[in-house]
């Protein structure tokens, strides 16, 4: 009867493992998709799989991906879009990421990042990015 | 005969350039021989937006992101830019005038025409130009909104001679409803909306339908291609939401309107395994498009039964889900859309120019502040505009394969007015507002 017991928390160790190393392989895989798109600036990008890889980041507390959302902010050069790719509505690619970095780093409670917040804040003539800005330098001042 | 040659090339190119046309009283021989002995005196330079006194309001081109040149008129570079004024407002215009005969330095210029025309004055040269001299029409622009094309017929007198006429100028005089509000004003909305809402009462509303109604039956602009700003948008005559709200903004703008600038962002209501949602799904083509342009993706419509329909695979014939491949506009989480809110009276109207809808009523008793809704914080903007304008949602849902199991990993493009509020205590849809007042 033990012997089992050892035997299921054994299967169960096993399987959380997996899953965990699972997860940390695509973890590995969005962070370097969105270093990719940092490393040559002029190759064209699928900008919603980077997006959907900066906002499935937001648990992470790796110093390598807030230094990675960080690049994302500071990126000046528009984004050539792969010919397929759909357009954002609301701002340009390139803003629509750097919305997307912002979201993940407030969940990430990265307060070392807030001054780069506040420099998009500052400096985009977005308002909708300047909003998603505002709302992440509050919420990381307050916590 | 000097003097003829130069009278002669000056009418010549006035006929042909366009910018100042001769008058029929001058363009016959007879009376070409007749101006023959008298010094040819000229406008050569009109201008209209000469500093905030003159209250010509400041128009920009979109591509340039510069001011319209001034003078607005001038006759050797043969340019001709249309002037805007608040409807009812007066014009002093300076005029800097070309004297082809260096002996004569006093004489009188006045003109005669539209607004009553400007009353006679003497002006004086000590080379063969004058200083800015100013003119005010005797009667002011038409209070209304409209386009009015002017013309003035110059004429000039020495001493107790007759009045000689020189020629008529023809301007463009774009008469806005108030004030513009925004900070740059294009010339091209100023054009487009004084012509549509040409005649309307200073009525909000009734100036925003008809600015609507305008961009709906001219297709000056189209959806779903780059264009995100004012500038950008006007420039290329394409343009996303985001870029559409602030087209209509400054639209309105320029007729002393305010509309609120409103995007909402999709955010996904479920922490748990389901997406609530990934995106949302349009599938009209939108302004001035025949077709959507986005590529075709495989969608996968749920139109009858959420929550967990029953999908048997991508060519079962008798489930839930009807699979096709087309072209919709898909706008995933984080993007969303953006439209427009209007207060008027107590109420607040949306409208979507980059579908070309609206107004819509009942989607807000005031307008909402920047946040996260969710749930049936929802529920009046859903009913009343959402769930038509946005027709389906795309996501990871559980569904039944048939099984006693449900299933989850594939995205279904649901129909919006099948999803619920709420159901238990999950919230189906969530969204960050970003209002722009």
């Amino acid at each position: 009867m033990v012997g089992t017991g050892l035997i299921i928390l054994i299967f169960i160790a096993a399987a959380g493992y997996s899953i965990a190393l699972e997860s940390s392989k695509e973890s590995a895989q969005d962070l370097e998709k969105v270093k990719i798109m940092l490393r040559n600036e002029d190759a064209a990008v699928d900008w919603v799989a980077v997006q959907e890889a900066i906002l499935s980041m937001d648990n992470s507390r790796d110093a390598d991906v807030e230094e990675t959302l960080v690049q994302v902010l500071r990126r000046e050069k528009e984004i050539k879009l792969t010919p397929d790719a759909p357009l954002p509505g609301v701002m340009p690619p390139l803003e629509t990421l750097k919305a997307a970095s912002i979201i993940t780093l407030e969940k990430m409670d990265a307060k070392k990042s807030i001054h780069e917040i506040e420099r998009v804040y500052r400096s985009t003539k977005y308002q909708v990015l300047r909003d998603i800005a505002l709302e992440a330098i509050r919420n990381l001042n307050e916590s | 005969m000097r003097g003829a040659i130069l009278i002669l090339m000056l009418l010549t190119t006035a006929v042909s350039g366009s910018a100042i046309s001769s008058d029929s009283s001058i363009s016959s021989s007879d009376d070409i021989a007749s101006i023959q002995a008298v010094p040819m005196i000229i406008p050569a330079q009109i201008w209209f937006n000469w500093g905030s006194a003159s209250k010509a309001v400041t128009m920009y081109e979109s591509c340039t992101q510069k001011q319209l040149d001034t003078p607005e008129f001038d006759y050797k570079k043969g340019r001709n830019n249309p002037a805007a004024y608040v409807r009812g407002s007066s014009i002093t215009v300076k005029v800097k005038f070309q004297n082809m005969n260096l002996s004569v330095t006093e004489v009188k210029l006045g003109a005669e025409g539209s607004f009553g025309g400007l009353p006679m004055q003497t002006v004086y040269f000590n080379a063969n130009e004058s200083r800015w001299v100013d003119f005010t029409t005797k009667e002011p622009i038409p209070d209304s909104i409209n386009i009015t094309n002017i013309s003035w017929t110059w004429y000039y007198q020495i001493g107790t001679s007759d009045p000689v006429r020189i020629g008529t100028s023809n301007h463009t005089i774009y008469a806005l409803n108030k004030a513009p509000l925004t900070t740059k004003v294009y010339r091209q909305l100023a054009e487009w909306t004084s012509t549509w809402a040409a005649g309307k009462p200073d009525d909000a509303k009734i100036i925003a339908d008809a600015i609507l109604d305008g961009f709906n039956k001219t297709g000056v602009i189209k959806y779903g291609a780059p264009g995100w700003d004012t500038a950008e948008l006007l420039c290329s005559g394409d343009g996303m939401c985001g870029g559409m709200k602030e087209v209509f903004y400054d639209a309105l703008a320029t007729h002393g309107i305010r509309v609120v600038r409103f995007c909402y962002l999709l955010n996904d209501a479920d922490p748990g395994a389901q997406e609530l949602w990934n995106g949302i799904v349009i599938q009209s083509p939108g302004l001035g498009r025949e077709e959507v342009t986005f590529s075709p993706r495989t969608v996968r419509w749920v139109d009858t039964v959420y929550p967990l329909p029953l999908y048997l695979g991508d060519t079962s014939p008798s489930d839930d889900v009807m699979v096709e491949t087309k072209k919709v506009y898909t706008f995933y989480q984080g993007d969303g859309h953006c439209v427009n809110l209007l207060e008027y009276n107590g109420s607040v109207y949306l409208y979507d120019l980059s579908f070309g809808t609206g107004p819509w009523s009942g989607t807000f008793s005031s307008v909402p502040v920047s946040g996260y809704y969710a749930g049936p914080q929802l529920h009046d903007f859903r009913v009343n505009y959402l769930n038509y304008a946005v027709d389906h949602m795309y996501g990871k849902i559980y569904y039944s394969d048939g099984s006693p199991v449900q299933k989850i990993g594939i995205r279904f493009d649901v129909n919006s007015s099948i999803i619920p509020d709420k159901i238990g205590s999950q919230d189906q849809m969530k969204y960050y507002f970003s209002v722009t007042r």
